[in-house]
C-alpha cells in the first residue's frame, strides 16, 4: 500500500474523530473530507478519488430511495395513518422495556422479508408520535429500532442486500445454491441475543436526550374545547384507551355531555359521540391533539375558513390594547368574518376560562390560538390589532380521511418492493408509492419537499464516496490482509478474523462492498488451511450487516440520528459491545453448526 | 417510431402543458415524468438518477454555499453598493445590471455570476425600493446573451470549438465536403455581439412592462412600528457620510427620527446631516426593515457593548406578559441581558413613540420587544410565563462583517479558478468544492447557513432533466425531430436551413442540456451545409453555438433561468411572455447578421 492508501485512511480516521468530537455537523465533515480527497488526487495525481467517483453516491440508488422513502413516509404522517399504525404495534405497554419489545419484534421480522430503509422510515414517525404521548423519551427507542432492522434482517436470505450479494458469489464458485432459510441457524441466535443486550444493558447506555414535555407551574396554557366525532373510533372507549390521559403538556379538565359537566375525568370514564372535552394544555401539545383521529375541534367556525386545509396552520396571536375587539366576545367581533381566521383556544396569564370560545370576551394581552390560512401572518403581521402573529410549526390540520389510502399505497409499495413483479424494484416501488401520495394529496408538494432530510441524503452520498477512496488506494485490501495473516493458519482464529474484518469495513465503506473485498481473500484463506468455506461465506454475510457503532456505517442508523437526538459517541456507546457480542455469538455457533474440517 | 419515443413525446407535451398552468412545482412536474419513465421501462434505475451526479448539479450547490458566505459577511451588499449605486427607477436599476452582467458574463462562467448576484440584488433591491421580480429574470438573460460573444463565454462554446475541431481532423482538406477552420476566441462575436446588444435592448424596452413589481413593504395606517437605537461605530465607513451617502434616507418602511449624540439631539434629520462615531440614531419602522437594518456594515444595536462583536445570531419577537416579573422595570435596570441572555435591539409600544434611551423605557404588558438572541433561546424561552408570545426569525441577525473582505478574496479565487479551470486540467466542480468548503473551514458562514442556501428543488430540476433528456435520445427522438425539421425545408436555400437548424436546436436546448443539444446538431448540420451545397460550415456552427444557449422562453433552457425562478417568483407563463418574443428577435437577429455576411 503507498501512501494514498495511509492518505485516505488517515482522512477517514479524522472524520471519524471529528465526527465523535460531535462540534461539527456530520455533512459538513464529510463532505469537506471528500473535496480534500478530491484536491489531493487533483494535485498529485494519485488514484485517490477521481471527481465522478466522488459524485457517484449522489446517483446512488440506495440514497435516492431513501430520499424518495421521505415522501412516502409524509404522505403517511399527514393523513394521520402514523398514528394509527402506533396504536396498532406499540400499544400501550407499561415499561421502556415493553416498549422496545414491542417495538424490535415486530421490526426485526419485517426486516427478515423487506428492505430495512422504508421500515425504518417508516416507524420513525410512528415512535416519534408515540413517544410525546407517552412521555418516554425518543432516543431510547430510535436505536433500538434501526439495530432490530438490521437484525432482521440476518434471519433470511433475502433480508439485505448483502446476503444476496454474497450469496451469489458463492454461487458463481460453483458450490449448491444456500437455502432461504440457512443463515438463520446463526442469525436467529444473534438476534435474539442482540435484542435481549437492547432490553437490559443497552437500555441503560441509552442515552436520555429529550425531556419529555410536562405542565409546569405557570406555563402559558389554553383552553381548548374537542368534540368526540360521533361514529368515530374513540366512541365507546375509555379515556385511557383513547389515549388521552397522558398526554404531555396537555390535561383533560372536563367533559360537557347533554348538559352535565364531568369535572374530575377519571381514566374509566366512558367517551360518548358528541362529547365536549375541554383540555388545558401548551401550544405544542394542541397541535399534537389535533392529530389524534376521532376528535375534532368543537367550534363549528373552522368549517366555514375561506381556504382549502392543506394551506391551514395553527397562528399564536397576542390582542393588542388598541384592537377593535376588546371588550367583545369572540363571537360578537364577528372574528372569522373579520379576519378569516378561527379562534381554537385562548390564553390569559394561565388563568382557565371557563365560558365557551365563542363566549370568551377579550382583553388586551389575551393570546389566540387561531386555525387560519398561511396569509393571515403576511396580512396581520404589521397590524396594531396583534402585539405579534407567529406561526406554530407543523401544525397544518391532518387529512384523516386518506388515512387508509395511504396505508393501502404503503401496502403496495411493499408488496411491489418485496415480490418484484415485472422486474420492478426497490428504487420503483419506492417512486411509484411516493408518486401516488402526491396524486391522492396524501400530502402535499409543499409539505413533501420540507419532509425530505437533506443532511442525511448528503452523508449517505459523501461517505459513500470516502468508501471508493479506501478501495482505490488499496488501503481496504492492506487492511483485510494484513489482519486475516495475523490469525497465525489456526482454522477458528482465521474465522474469527474474517468476522472482524468484515465488521470493521462495513463501519467505513459500504456493506455489500465489504462482503465482496473480504470474500475472495477468505475464500483463498480458507483452501489455503483445507477448511470448509461454509462458515466462512456466513461469517461475512452476518458481520457485513453488523453496523451498530457508526451512524455513518448503515443508512438506518443515519435515519434515527436527529429524530432520536444521538450524538456520534452514542452510537459506539451503545452499538460497539453489541458488535462484540455479536462476533463472540457468530462465531463460534457458526463453527459448530458448519464444522471448519469436512468430515 | 417506437412506443417508447412516443410516449416520451406524450410525456413531455405533458409537462409542459403542468409547467404552463403554474400550479404544480416545476421539481413535482419534472420527478413524476421521470418516476413515469422509470416504471415504464424507458430509463433503468441507474440512467434515471445518474442526472444527480451530474458534476453540473453539484457545481451549482457548491455555488449556493459560497454565495451564502458572501451574504452572511456582507461582502455581498460591499461589492454591490459601488457598482449598483442608489437607481431611482427600475429602469435605471436594469440598465446598471444588465450591461455589467453582461460583459462579466462574457468571461466567465454564467452560473457563478448569477448565484452571486441573487442574493445582492435582493438586498439592494430592498433598500433601495426596486422591484426585485423586474431584476432577476433580465440579470439571467443577460448573463446568458453576455455569454454568447466569446468562446470562454458559455461551456457550450467551447463544445462546440472541439466538434469543429473533431470535424476539422476527420475532414483533412477534402474539396467535397463544406470546410471550417479554426474556432478562435472571437468568431462568434460578429453575431454574437449584435444578438446580445439587441437582446439587452428588449430588455430595457420590454423589461418593465412585460414584468409583474412584486408587492412593495406596506406602511398602513395601523401598522405596528418598532422604535430602534443603532449606534455608529467608531471605525464605522459611514463616519463623516451624510445620511443620504450612508443609504440611511430612503429605506422602506423605515425612518430615522433623530439623532442623539454628546450634547445634543437632532430632531428632523436632514439628507445632508452628517454621521459622528458614537452617534445614536433612532429610527422608527417596521419589523422587517429593522432587521434589514441590522445588515448594516458598522451600525450596532445600542444594547451590545461598545467595540464588541455581536455575540447572538437569532431575531426573536417577545411579547412582554402581565404575568411578568419586568413589569414596572427598565430594560437597563431589569438587567434584562443578563436574567435572559439576550439584547434588545427595539421596542414597539401600541402606537406610542418612545422618548428617551431605550435602556430607559419602563416596560408595560403587552410591550412587544425584538431581541438578538443565541440560538436555542426561543426554544429554552418558549413557554416561559414572562412572555405571552415567542416569535423566532429564520434569517441570522447580523452579518460578520469583519470577514468580509475575506469571502470577497475567497469568490475572486473561485471566479479566477474557474476561468482557468481549463489551463489548469481541474474540474469546475472541485474548484466550486473548495470555494464552498473554504468559505465555511473560514467561517465566513456557518453549516446550517451553508445547508440552508442550498435551493434543492432547482437542483431536483436540473438532475431530473438530465434524465429526460437521456430519454430522448435513448428513443430516438430527438433526432427523428432532426430529421423531419430538415426534411422540411430540403432544398429551400441556405439561408431557410440555417433558420431550421436554429429552430431545431433550439427546441432541442429546452429538453436536453445545452451541450448536448450542440452534439447532436451538429452532424445534422454538417449533412445540411453539404447538402446546401455549402462550402464553409462555420455558419452553421455558430447557428448551433447561439441557439443551444439562447432559449428563453422556459426556465428549463437555461439552469440560470432556473435559479432566478423562486427567489423571483417567477411562474412559467412570465418566461414564456418575456422570453419567448426575446428568443424569436434573437433568432432573427442572428440569421440576418449570417446572411448579410454570407
Amino acid at each position: 500500500m503507498g501512501w494514498e492508501g495511509w492518505f485516505s485512511l488517515g482522512v477517514v480516521g479524522l472524520v471519524l474523530g471529528v465526527l465523535v468530537w460531535g462540534r461539527i455537523a456530520a455533512d459538513v465533515t464529510i463532505v469537506g473530507a471528500v473535496a480534500l480527497l478530491v484536491f489531493v488526487d487533483y494535485l498529485t495525481g494519485a488514484n485517490i478519488l477521481k471527481t465522478p467517483q466522488a459524485l457517484s453516491g449522489m446517483a446512488n440508488q440506495g440514497m435516492i430511495t431513501v430520499a424518495i422513502m421521505y415522501v412516502v413516509v409524509c404522505g403517511l404522517t399527514d393523513t394521520g395513518a402514523v398514528g394509527w399504525l402506533g396504536q396498532r404495534v406499540l400499544g400501550k405497554p407499561r415499561t421502556l422495556a415493553g416498549a422496545q419489545l414491542r417495538l424490535m419484534i415486530p421490526s426485526a421480522g419485517l426486516s427478515a422479508f423487506m428492505n430495512n430503509t422504508p421500515l425504518v422510515a417508516m416507524f420513525i414517525p410512528v415512535v416519534s408520535e408515540w413517544c410525546a404521548k407517552n412521555r418516554i423519551s425518543p432516543s431510547k427507542l430510535m436505536m433500538p429500532l434501526s439495530y432490530a432492522a438490521i437484525l432482521g434482517g440476518t434471519l433470511t436470505l433475502i433480508g439485505t442486500s448483502t446476503n444476496l450479494v454474497v450469496s451469489g458469489k458463492w454461487a458463481d464458485s460453483g458450490r449448491a445454491p444456500m437455502g432461504m432459510f440457512e443463515i438463520a441457524k446463526v442469525g436467529l441466535p444473534c438476534a435474539l441475543a442482540g435484542m435481549l443486550y437492547l432490553m437490559t444493558i443497552g437500555r441503560r447506555l441509552l442515552p436520555e436526550r429529550k425531556a419529555a414535555l410536562d405542565v409546569g407551574a405557570d406555563p402559558r396554557s389554553y383552553t381548548v374545547e374537542m368534540t368526540v366525532d360521533a361514529g368515530g373510533p374513540l366512541v365507546g372507549k375509555t379515556i385511557e384507551q383513547a389515549g388521552l390521559r397522558q398526554l404531555p403538556g396537555l390535561f383533560l379538565a372536563e367533559i360537557e355531555r347533554d348538559e352535565t359537566v364531568i369535572a374530575a375525568v377519571g381514566p374509566d370514564e366512558k367517551l360518548q359521540g358528541d362529547d365536549r372535552l375541554v383540555f388545558v394544555g401548551v401550544v405544542e401539545s394542541i397541535v399534537d391533539l389535533r392529530k389524534i383521529r376521532g376528535i375534532s375541534p368543537a367550534t363549528n367556525q373552522v368549517v366555514k375558513l375561506n381556504a382549502p386545509r392543506p394551506q391551514r396552520r395553527l397562528i399564536e396571536a397576542v390582542v393588542s390594547n388598541t384592537s377593535p375587539l376588546i371588550g367583545k366576545s369572540v363571537k360578537e367581533g364577528r372574528f372569522r368574518s373579520v379576519y378569516n381566521a378561527v379562534v381554537i383556544a385562548v390564553a390569559r396569564n394561565g388563568e382557565r376560562l371557563k365560558q365557551k370560545i365563542g363566549d370568551i370576551v377579550l382583553q388586551p394581552g389575551d393570546t389566540l390560538l387561531l386555525e387560519a390560512p398561511r396569509a393571515f401572518i403576511e396580512q396581520n403581521k404589521n397590524s396594531r390589532d396583534f402585539f405579534l402573529v407567529s406561526a406554530v410549526e407543523n401544525s397544518t390540520p391532518l387529512r384523516h380521511e386518506k388515512a387508509m389510502l395511504s396505508l393501502g399505497i404503503l401496502t403496495g409499495m411493499i408488496l411491489i418492493a418485496t415480490l418484484q413483479p415485472l422486474g420492478l424494484q426497490m428504487i420503483h416501488a419506492a417512486a411509484l408509492g411516493a408518486g401516488l401520495m402526491l396524486l391522492t394529496r396524501c400530502c402535499s408538494a409543499t409539505s413533501a419537499r420540507r419532509s425530505v432530510d437533506w443532511m442525511v441524503l448528503v452523508v449517505i452520498a459523501s461517505s459513500l464516496a470516502l468508501g471508493i477512496s479506501l478501495e482505490n488506494t488499496g488501503a481496504a485490501h492492506f487492511i483485510a490482509h494484513w489482519m486475516i495473516a495475523l490469525a497465525g493458519g489456526n482454522p477458528f482464529l482465521t474465522l474469527a478474523m474474517v468476522y472482524l474484518v468484515t465488521m470493521l469495513l462495513t463501519e467505513m465503506i459500504t456493506n455489500n462492498a465489504a462482503a465482496v473485498l473480504v470474500f475472495s481473500i477468505a475464500l483463498s484463506a480458507a483452501d489455503q488451511l483445507g477448511a470448509d468455506f461454509k462458515p466462512f461465506a456466513m461469517c461475512i454475510m452476518m458481520a457485513a450487516s453488523a453496523c451498530f457503532s457508526t451512524p455513518i456505517g448503515y443508512q438506518t442508523n443515519l435515519m434515527v440520528m436527529s429524530p432520536g437526538g444521538y450524538r456520534f459517541s452514542d452510537y459506539p456507546r451503545v452499538g460497539l459491545p453489541l458488535n462484540l457480542l455479536m462476533w463472540f455469538v457468530t462465531v463460534p455457533i457458526a463453527a459448530w453448526v458448519w464444522p471448519l474440517r469436512p468430515v | 417510431m417506437t412506443w417508447e419515443a412516443w410516449l416520451v413525446g406524450m410525456l413531455i407535451l405533458g409537462m409542459l402543458g403542468a409547467l404552463a398552468t403554474g400550479r404544480f412545482g416545476a421539481d413535482i412536474v419534472l420527478m413524476g415524468v421521470l418516476v413515469a419513465l422509470l416504471v415504464a421501462g424507458v430509463l433503468d434505475a441507474k440512467e434515471a438518477v445518474s442526472g444527480f451526479a451530474n458534476p453540473g448539479v453539484i457545481t451549482v450547490a457548491m455555488l449556493y454555499v459560497v454565495a451564502a458566505g458572501l451574504k452572511e459577511t456582507g461582502g455581498l451588499s460591499m461589492l454591490a453598493t459601488p457598482f449598483l449605486g442608489r437607481p431611482k427607477s427600475d429602469l435605471a436599476a436594469q440598465t446598471r445590471v444588465v450591461f455589467p452582467v453582461a460583459v462579466l458574463s462574457a468571461f466567465l462562467n454564467n452560473t457563478p455570476i448569477v448565484a452571486m448576484f441573487i442574493p445582492m440584488l435582493s438586498e439592494w433591491s430592498r433598500r433601495n425600493r426596486l422591484a426585485l421580480s423586474r431584476l432577476l429574470l433580465p440579470l439571467s438573460y443577460a448573463t446568458i446573451l453576455g455569454g454568447c460573444c466569446t468562446l470562454i463565454g458559455t461551456s457550450t462554446n467551447l463544445v462546440v470549438k472541439s466538434l469543429v475541431d473533431d470535424y476539422a481532423a476527420s475532414h483533412p482538406g477534402s474539396p467535397d465536403v463544406p470546410q471550417i477552420s479554426h474556432f478562435s476566441m472571437f468568431t462568434i462575436a460578429p453575431v454574437g455581439v449584435p444578438v446580445a446588444l439587441a437582446g439587452l435592448a428588449y430588455l430595457l424596452l420590454m423589461g418593465r412592462r412585460l414584468l409583474r413589481s412584486g408587492g412593495g413593504a406596506l406602511v398602513g395606517e395601523r401598522a405596528r412600528e418598532y422604535d430602534v437605537e443603532m449606534i455608529v461605530d467608531a471605525n464605522s465607513p459611514m463616519v463623516g457620510r451624510t445620511v443620504e451617502q450612508a443609504g440611511l434616507r430612503h429605506l422602506p418602511g423605515l425612518f430615522l427620527s433623530r439623532i442623539e449624540r454628546a450634547e445634543e439631539t437632532i430632531i428632523a434629520v436632514g439628507p445632508e446631516q452628517t454621521l459622528r462615531a458614537d452617534d445614536t440614531l433612532v429610527f422608527v419602522g417596521l419589523m422587517d426593515s429593522v432587521k434589514d437594518l441590522q445588515k448594516f456594515r458598522g451600525l450596532k444595536p445600542s444594547g451590545v457593548k461598545k467595540d464588541a462583536a455581536r455575540p447572538f445570531n437569532r431575531m426573536i419577537e417577545v411579547v412582554i406578559s402581565s404575568a411578568s416579573p419586568l413589569v414596572g422595570q427598565s430594560i437597563r435596570g431589569g438587567q434584562f441581558r443578563t436574567k435572559y441572555g439576550a439584547v434588545v435591539i427595539a421596542v414597539h409600544r401600541y402606537g406610542e413613540r418612545l422618548r428617551g434611551k431605550i435602556g430607559d423605557v419602563v416596560l408595560r404588558p403587552g410591550d412587544t420587544l425584538l431581541l438578538e438572541a443565541p440560538t436555542g433561546w426561543s426554544r429554552s424561552h418558549r413557554d416561559a410565563p414572562d412572555f405571552s408570545v415567542v416569535n423566532e426569525h429564520s434569517e441570522a441577525a447580523a452579518p460578520r462583517h469583519e470577514r468580509a473582505w475575506l469571502s470577497i478574496g475567497i469568490l475572486l479565487l473561485i471566479v479566477l479558478g474557474l476561468s482557468f479551470a481549463g489551463k489548469l486540467g481541474v474540474s469546475e466542480m472541485t474548484v466550486a468544492m473548495a470555494g464552498a468548503a473554504a468559505m465555511i473551514a473560514m467561517r465566513c458562514c456557518t453549516g446550517p447557513q451553508a445547508r440552508a442556501s442550498v435551493d434543492w428543488q432547482v437542483l431536483i430540476v436540473i438532475g431530473a432533466a438530465f434524465g429526460l433528456g437521456r430519454a430522448m435520445e435513448k428513443t430516438g427522438l430527438a433526432s427523428m425531430l432532426a430529421e423531419l425539421t430538415l426534411g422540411a425545408v430540403s432544398g429551400a436555400g441556405p439561408i431557410a436551413m440555417m433558420a431550421a437548424l436554429y429552430a431545431l436546436t433550439l427546441v432541442c436546448t429546452i429538453f436536453i442540456t445545452n451541450n448536448a443539444a450542440a452534439v447532436l446538431a451538429f452532424p445534422i448540420a454538417a449533412n445540411a451545409a453539404q447538402q446546401a451545397g455549402m462550402t464553409d460550415l462555420t455558419p452553421f456552427a455558430i447557428v448551433i453555438a447561439l441557439a443551444a444557449s439562447l432559449e428563453f422562453a422556459t426556465p428549463l433552457g437555461y439552469q440560470t433561468n432556473l435559479m432566478v425562478m423562486g427567489p423571483g417568483g417567477y411562474r412559467f407563463m412570465d418566461y414564456v411572455r418575456l422570453g419567448g418574443p426575446l428568443t424569436i428577435l434573437c433568432g432573427v437577429v442572428a440569421i440576418a447578421v449570417l446572411a448579410v455576411n454570407m
